[in-house]
């Protein structure tokens, strides 16, 4: 390093880093990076998102608030753990305490059984067990995304009831013939995030955490907003894909997206520099060409998008981030009209304008969709 | 597959499997329900008055050819007492319309109703054909565009017609929606989604007696539930006579990408059309006021090529949303933009990219640390000299949705047109063209 003067670079190397005279390693949002800066970069933009989570906001007598961390073991999520940690470490050097504490929840039998390869029991565990090592300063949390059924009341009885299958019936054998029984590979990827996020919020809030953290990057919101317009759910938006702004959820649970200004490709580069290395947590990714293949069976509206923005997040990035901020101006409730109310849907939680006598209308439309009663 | 019967007349050997609900009826059942549905969409919005007089824009190929028939059939049967006639227009494309132009001619006299044909050398007093050979190829799809904007009002207007519906189906609702997310434009999705345009299109007219009359022209697309498919069948069962070409000239990138998410998506899960048009419409209800409102007839009517995915426009609009966003992260983007005048908006396209140029060029060294930025806070970043329209949201429920009894939209001081700025973009554009060749400016009627 000493005797490779940084004022002297090799002509064909790769530029200077725009904030050092250190050789980059990336070109992010047009400015060569070397990897410090790189970092840097994504801690900034990401701690960014939690302002109102600051110390200054809070007095050294409050107890510490809570967020909660869905992790998925994929990219994203890991990244975000791995942020929150070095941050908080370097709030609690600075000023002797941090503000917030950080629960890592990670929910069993969602990411797994794609392609119907189950991960095996002790592989989940164990990436657990060896999170949890490295970072002993959080509590982890294990789930069942079935137990959902149990927990949340309205969904068992709106979910669709198999006479054969009462309350007696083990939970992941409901669920399973929940999702057997749906029209679509489309409907089971929407109903098996539906119940991950109605599992993730009341945790959060029967353990009394003021936020719900998920990794989603600018790419995967864009990918998000145009498959929940597909699928008839575009009066939602604003609740699936803003972040909740801090006012209005007194009491409730604020749902953040602190990696929303970073794109998926950033937050890989950022991934690959993280030392010791994040790789044996992660889940392995699919390969996107898999996914995107339109004619099987198996093709979901989820996987077309996340083809279609793997091309456009390599062309044309601000044009993905530029379909998240334009969700970001839409209201999150209309006006409505004389007859009109809102009520929350008992499948998916979310609010939705109740239109006059239809069936089954404690539903809204995207998940009378999803669950395929549609006449 | 054992053949099966109709589903619903359970009779005839179902020959049609519905992509919206997966039914599977018989020939004679479809085209019934097909209109049936049209007339729906037609009776919940009222959207026509007891003997109203009605153009019906007619461009010769599947769309409108199905929409003009449907409505001949719907208007005795329902006994609306309607006035249709056909309007169609004359790009002055060799090659192009004059064989649509001759489907057109053959479906009014099949249906037995009135056709005029209005050419752009009427309207603007040029053909395409002169625009290209002026210009060239490139960018005369902004002259096509803009043009065919504003030529089925005018069109319509020299009739003295108030309404003119057009052949918009499912499918082009939806692509525009998507489209307009990833453009990042809210007003024009919400237009798109609404069944009657909440904006009406004023034009000049001169009648035969010379005077000139404004006349408000109301737009509406009443098959905007339908599927494209279910248009084709339909044509194919009534052994309609339509032409099938789309415009030869540049394609649209956003479009283009669109379409291809639209076939794609109606592969996975054909209901998705529907579920993109229902969710457009939500959307367009959670439109804040003042990014509701489109001042002009800018919703993409018609289609101007088959786009490939070119990406000259995507890439322009990456190039600017990068710009902004390095203006964005250094304060001094904001002062060292142009100062606003009514000059300066007219050349926006140069004079605004040179001087967001400049602002990166400068910026070229500050690192993207997101210190002090906020770009959500910033101006949106379409078309940033648009003037907003106060007024109510183009979006309320699609169902209801009528026209605001009162707008205050300001008239191109030229044609009358309505738009946001002095001067329209079509007489901006006929000025360009005019300099150089000598000519009047519109010359309505
Ligand atoms: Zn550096
Ligand atoms: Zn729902
Ligand atoms: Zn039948
Ligand atoms: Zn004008």
């Amino acid at each position: 390093m000493a005797h490779d003067p940084p004022n002297n670079p090799p002509i064909s190397g790769p530029p200077q880093c725009a904030r050092c005279p250190l050789p980059s390693l990336a070109v992010l949002r047009l400015h060569p990076l070397c990897p410090t800066h790189i970092t840097q970069y994504i801690h900034t933009k990401t701690i960014k998102r939690l302002e109102t989570f600051r110390t200054r906001y809070s007095s050294p007598n409050d107890p510490p608030r809570r967020l909660l961390l869905a992790l998925s073991f994929g990219v994203s999520s890991t990244s975000l753990l791995q942020i929150l940690d070095l941050h908080l470490a370097g709030q609690r050097e600075r000023v002797g305490r941090a503000g917030v504490e950080v629960r890592v929840l990670w929910v069993r039998g969602f990411n797994e059984g794609e392609e119907g390869k189950e991960e095996g029991e002790g592989q989940g565990e164990g990436r657990m067990q060896r999170l949890r090592e490295r970072h002993p300063a959080h509590e982890f949390a294990t789930l069942e995304l079935a137990s959902v059924l149990n927990l949340v009341p309205g969904l068992a009885t709106s979910l669709l009831p198999n006479p054969d299958l009462d309350a007696s019936t083990p939970t992941s054998h409901r669920l399973d013939a929940l999702l057997t029984s749906l029209p679509s590979a489309s409907s089971r990827a929407d109903l098996k995030r539906t119940l991950l996020h109605r599992l993730l919020l009341h945790h959060a809030s029967s353990t009394h955490c003021s936020a719900l953290l998920y990794g989603s990057t600018t790419t995967l919101l864009a990918e998000r907003t145009l498959a929940e317009v597909a699928s008839g759910k575009g009066f939602a938006l604003p609740q699936l894909i803003t972040d909740t702004p801090a006012t209005t959820s007194e009491g409730g649970v604020q749902i953040l997206h602190p990696l929303r200004d970073v794109l998926r490709k950033e937050i890989q580069i950022y991934a690959s520099l993280v030392s010791p290395t994040l790789t044996s947590f992660l889940i392995p990714e699919q390969p996107v060409g898999a996914k995107a293949v339109v004619n099987s069976r198996d093709a979901t509206i989820e996987g077309l998008m996340r083809g279609y923005f793997e091309g456009v997040e390599e062309g044309f990035p601000a044009v993905v981030s530029n379909v998240v901020r334009t969700v970001g101006k839409l209201q999150v409730q209309p006006k409505l009209e004389r007859e009109e109310k809102v009520a929350d849907c008992e499948v998916c939680g979310l609010d939705f304008v109740q239109e006059g006598e239809v069936e089954r209308s404690r539903v809204c439309g995207g998940c009378v969709r999803m669950l395929g009663h549609a006449s | 597959m054992a053949p099966r019967e109709c589903e619903i007349c359970q009779n005839n050997r179902a020959q049609i499997l519905r992509p919206k609900n997966h039914a599977r009826i018989c020939a004679p059942c479809f085209t019934a329900l097909f209109e049936q549905e049209v007339a729906e969409t037609i009776e919940s919005s009222n959207l026509f008055q007891p003997g109203e007089r009605v153009a019906i824009g007619a461009s010769g190929g599947k769309d409108s050819t199905v929409l003009a028939s449907v409505l001949k059939t719907l208007n005795e049967r329902q006994k609306w007492g309607l006035d249709l006639v056909l309007l169609s227009i004359d790009e002055g494309i060799t090659g192009y319309r004059d064989h649509s132009l001759e489907a057109v001619k053959r479906n009014a006299a099949d249906l037995d109703l009135p056709l005029k044909i209005v050419s752009y050398q009427e309207l603007y007093g040029w053909s395409m054909d002169q625009v290209v050979a002026q210009i060239g190829k490139k960018g005369n799809c902004t002259y096509c565009g803009v043009f065919r904007r504003q030529a089925l009002d005018r069109g319509a207007a020299m009739l003295g017609v108030g309404h003119v519906v057009t052949g918009h189906n499912a499918d082009d609702v939806a692509e525009t929606v998507l489209m307009n997310l990833l453009r990042g434009d809210l007003p024009r999705l919400s237009r798109a989604t609404s069944i009657v345009t909440s904006t009406p299109s004023a034009a000049k007219a001169k009648s035969a007696d010379g005077k000139v009359t404004m006349t408000n022209v109301k737009r509406s697309k009443p098959m905007i539930y339908a599927y494209e498919k279910e248009i084709v069948m339909y044509a194919h069962h009534k052994k309609l006579d339509y032409f099938s070409t789309e415009c030869i000239y540049s394609p649209e990138a956003f479009r283009g990408s669109a379409r291809t998410l639209i076939k794609n998506l109606e592969r996975i899960r054909p209901e998705s059309i529907l579920d993109v048009v229902k969710s457009g419409m939500d959307m367009a209800r959670l439109v804040p006021q003042e990014q509701g409102a489109v001042p002009e007839e800018v919703e993409m009517t018609g289609r101007c090529g088959d786009a490939k995915e070119s990406g000259g426009e995507m890439a322009a609009m990456e190039r600017k949303l990068q710009q902004d966003e390095v203006a964005a992260t250094n304060g001094i983007g904001v002062e060292i933009q142009l100062p606003r005048s009514s000059k300066n908006d007219r050349e926006l396209g140069s004079a605004h990219a040179h001087s967001r140029e400049t602002v990166a060029l400068k910026a070229a060294n500050d690192h993207p640390d997101g210190q002090n930025h906020d770009r959500d806070q910033l101006a949106p970043v379409t078309l940033p000299t648009r003037t907003k329209m106060k007024q109510k949201p183009a979006g309320r429920g699609a169902e209801k949705r009528t026209l605001p009894p009162k707008q205050k939209l300001g008239q191109c001081e030229k044609c009358g047109y309505l738009s946001s700025q002095a001067v329209c973009k079509a007489c901006m554009l006929l000025e360009g063209l005019n300099k150089a060749r000598p000519h009047t400016g519109i010359e309505v009627g």
